[in-house]
């Protein structure tokens, strides 16, 4: 996405964005890495069990003790890029002329609505996996602890610009 | 002692006169270390009953050698920048605090205060936690009220922040106040002597010990007591004689009563004690609520710094026509201070006493139910939560091998029965209405909680949907409102009415900032 469109006056305003299309990869290899760990802890823990006891896997004989946790693995792969579709689709914000509007969720469809006068300060994260994808991740936050308005997948060249845009508008109001 | 110019947030201040910093009262380490040795009593107990009494010696003087160092390198001032505190022996901190950030002001006299004619003065500050708050333990109880006075009177100035803060005269630690000092009206901090809008009556207090949570233990604790009582009871046959043989004797009819009034004593007692005289006053645009018989407490709320008020009832107290109303701030507190609340009244005066703590024009706000097909949302979410468990609960009882499916059968019916009632009796208690002003929402049937939100208040808005309820054609809102942990949830508006307010929130709260400048 063109920095410049961000800007105040931009013919874009009230237009609905996407986020970065690179953001599916990033949220592909995070689940990729989450589901890996979770299924060696599954795989370490059923070993153990299994030595400890009489019981055996059904599965040792057949395919090995790798082959199932594997298969699943790549399953839950399968049916993380599937999701991953889906949430890019869905997810969505708004630059509107009082406030800064975000759609998101697959399951759970969630809409956040945070007035620009509202905004307390705004934060900036990339992890090394950001970093390396060029990406940034924009939270915003108000006097309210609750207030849950977190852009991912923010080029990261673009991040200045949406910083400058929303500080400039939080301070059109009375400044405090 | 002057403050070294090391405070990273505070001001420059190379033209503000030069004003001395001040130490809390020497009688502090010594009502601080009465509180150390309260709080390390297994140490104390301990000492005593194996009279290792040069333990305890040590331990004592520990306490009073730390307790004054703490003392000696904690200092305080008010100066252009507002209220200065500094503190720490190894982690040195300077805390600054503009007067117009401040949320709210208490002033605590425990009894070991008393006794020594000292106060604790804490200044709530937007946020949570112990980071964002400032107490000074402890003050001469005359200076807190004084403290109090300038900081309330610097508040009121105005939301800008001067380019110098004019310092108060007459209050002893200014050395040179600035020239275009005002000197602070003399206005009675004293909650007393004013006319009180709010009082809790005694019996109200009576009605809330004996409809607490701290009484409902009572009857489990006048058993567990009562068999702990009985003495060994053994194991199997000779448990089941022992326990027969002491219920048949005389020893229930004592230990149960005794234990029970025991309980709803304390239950009783402590409300009487903590909320003893409490009041409500109004100065200006201020609110004191003062309470308390050994630890008394004043606390300062301005009214612009009100967020949201959430009246609560547990069924006892419906049933009495009694409630308990929360008063948030953007001050969160840390959990052990708890908030601002008003501890027991009759539901009757506790709304008209919310529109006045608001500032709410009296036009009472009309609350509609929510649609119907939130009952079938809220019996499925229930017997999808409740069947499971009693399912899991007959496991863990029975035992899996000797748990037969019939008993599966009954655990698994009588959870989806209590799901499918207590869904209906919670749903249908669900409303919610709006005005111009203020947005005010209702739920839950044994515990009955309802929230007033001012427009002006509501920091921001997000919406949820999830399959089942986009079926059934529902949304549930948050409203996030400083001040509140979770912020304010509407769970199951019919859509239509969800995107109503929605919009009606969009043309009002945004607008806000014309006439509600964000504090």
């Amino acid at each position: 996405m063109d920095a410049s469109t961000y800007a105040p006056d931009s013919p874009h305003e009230n237009l609905w964005r996407h986020l970065h299309p690179r953001v599916k990869t990033l949220w592909w290899i995070k689940g990729a890495i989450s589901d890996l760990i979770s299924l060696s802890v599954i795989s370490a823990v059923t070993v153990i069990a299994a030595a400890n006891t009489t019981w055996v896997p059904p599965w040792t004989d057949q395919i090995g003790w790798l082959a199932l946790p594997i298969g699943i693995w790549v399953l839950l792969l399968g049916i993380r890029g599937w999701y991953v579709g889906a949430a890019y689709r869905h997810w969505r914000f708004q630059f509107g002329p009082d406030h800064l509007e975000l759609h998101y969720g697959v399951w759970w469809r969630r809409t956040s609505s945070v007035p620009y006068h509202r905004l307390q300060q705004v934060d900036e994260a990339h992890g090394p996996l950001e970093r390396w994808l060029g990406m940034a991740r924009v939270q915003l936050r108000s006097a309210a602890a609750t207030t849950d308005a977190s852009i991912p997948g923010i080029a990261s060249r673009d991040v200045d610009e949406i910083r400058r845009l929303l500080m400039q508008r939080a301070g059109q109001s009375d400044g405090t | 002692m002057r403050f070294a110019d090391s405070s990273c947030n505070a001001p420059a201040r190379a033209m503000a006169p030069e004003i001395s910093a001040r130490r809390l009262n020497p009688l502090s380490p010594v009502a601080s270390t009465a509180l150390a040795l309260i709080r390390a009593w297994p140490v104390v107990l301990l000492s005593v009953a194996r009279s290792t009494w040069e333990v305890l010696i040590l331990f004592i003087i520990a306490i009073v050698i730390w307790r004054i160092a703490v003392w000696s390198r904690t200092y305080w001032s008010l100066d252009e920048a507002g209220l200065v505190m500094r503190s720490g022996i190894w982690r040195r901190q300077t805390q600054t605090v503009p007067p117009q950030r401040v949320q709210q002001i208490e002033i605590r006299r425990g009894l070991r205060h008393r006794l020594l004619g000292l106060a604790v003065v804490r200044v709530g500050l937007a946020g949570s936690g112990d980071d964002n708050q400032v107490e000074l333990d402890a003050l001469r109880s005359g200076e807190a009220s004084e403290l109090q006075r300038v900081l309330e009177h610097w508040r009121t100035l105005g939301t800008q922040t001067p380019a110098v803060w004019p310092a108060p005269t007459g209050f002893p630690m200014v050395l040179a106040p600035a020239p275009e000092a005002i000197t602070p009206p003399r206005v009675r901090s004293d909650a007393s002597i004013s006319p009180a809008i709010f009082e809790v009556r005694t019996w109200h207090l009576i009605a809330a010990g004996l409809s607490s949570r701290t009484l409902w233990v009572a009857p489990i604790a006048a058993i567990g007591g009562a068999l702990q009582l009985s003495g060994d009871l053994g194991r199997g046959e000779e448990t089941r004689e022992t326990l027969r043989d002491w219920v048949t004797s005389s020893g229930p009819l004592i230990a149960v009563p005794v234990i029970a009034s025991a309980a709803v004593a304390l239950a009783i007692g402590s409300h009487l004690v903590r909320n003893h005289r409490y009041r409500i006053t109004r100065h200006g645009g201020e609110f004191i609520l003062s309470r308390g018989l050994v630890e008394t407490r004043s606390v300062t709320v301005p009214q612009a710094r009100i967020q949201a008020l959430q009246i609560t009832a547990n069924w006892i107290r419906v049933i009495l026509g009694l409630a308990t109303m929360q008063i948030h701030t953007a001050d969160l507190g840390p959990r052990s201070a708890g908030a601002v609340d008003v501890p027991i009244g009759s539901r009757k005066e506790l709304i008209p006493l919310g529109d006045r703590l608001l500032g709410l024009p009296a036009a009472a706000i009309i609350c509609e139910r929510h649609p119907l097909a939130a009952v079938r949302r809220e019996v499925f979410r229930r017997v999808l939560r409740l069947v499971p468990v009693s399912v899991i609960a007959t496991l863990a009882i029975g035992g899996i091998v000797r748990t037969t499916p019939t008993h599966l059968a009954i655990a698994a019916g009588s959870g989806g029965l209590l799901a499918v009632i207590s869904g209906i009796l919670a749903a249908t208690q669900r409303a919610t209405g709006w005005n111009d002003s203020a947005i005010v929402t209702r739920s839950g049937f044994y515990t009955r909680t309802q929230w007033t939100v001012p427009n002006g208040r509501i920091q921001s808005v997000g919406s949820t949907q999830n399959p089942f309820q986009r079926r059934l054609g529902l949304m549930s809102l948050r409203l996030d409102v400083a001040g509140t942990r979770s912020g304010v949830m509407i769970k199951d508006l019919s859509v239509t009415e969800a995107e109503r307010l929605l919009a009606h929130l969009d043309s009002r709260h945004l607008n806000a900032r014309v006439i509600e400048p964000v504090r």
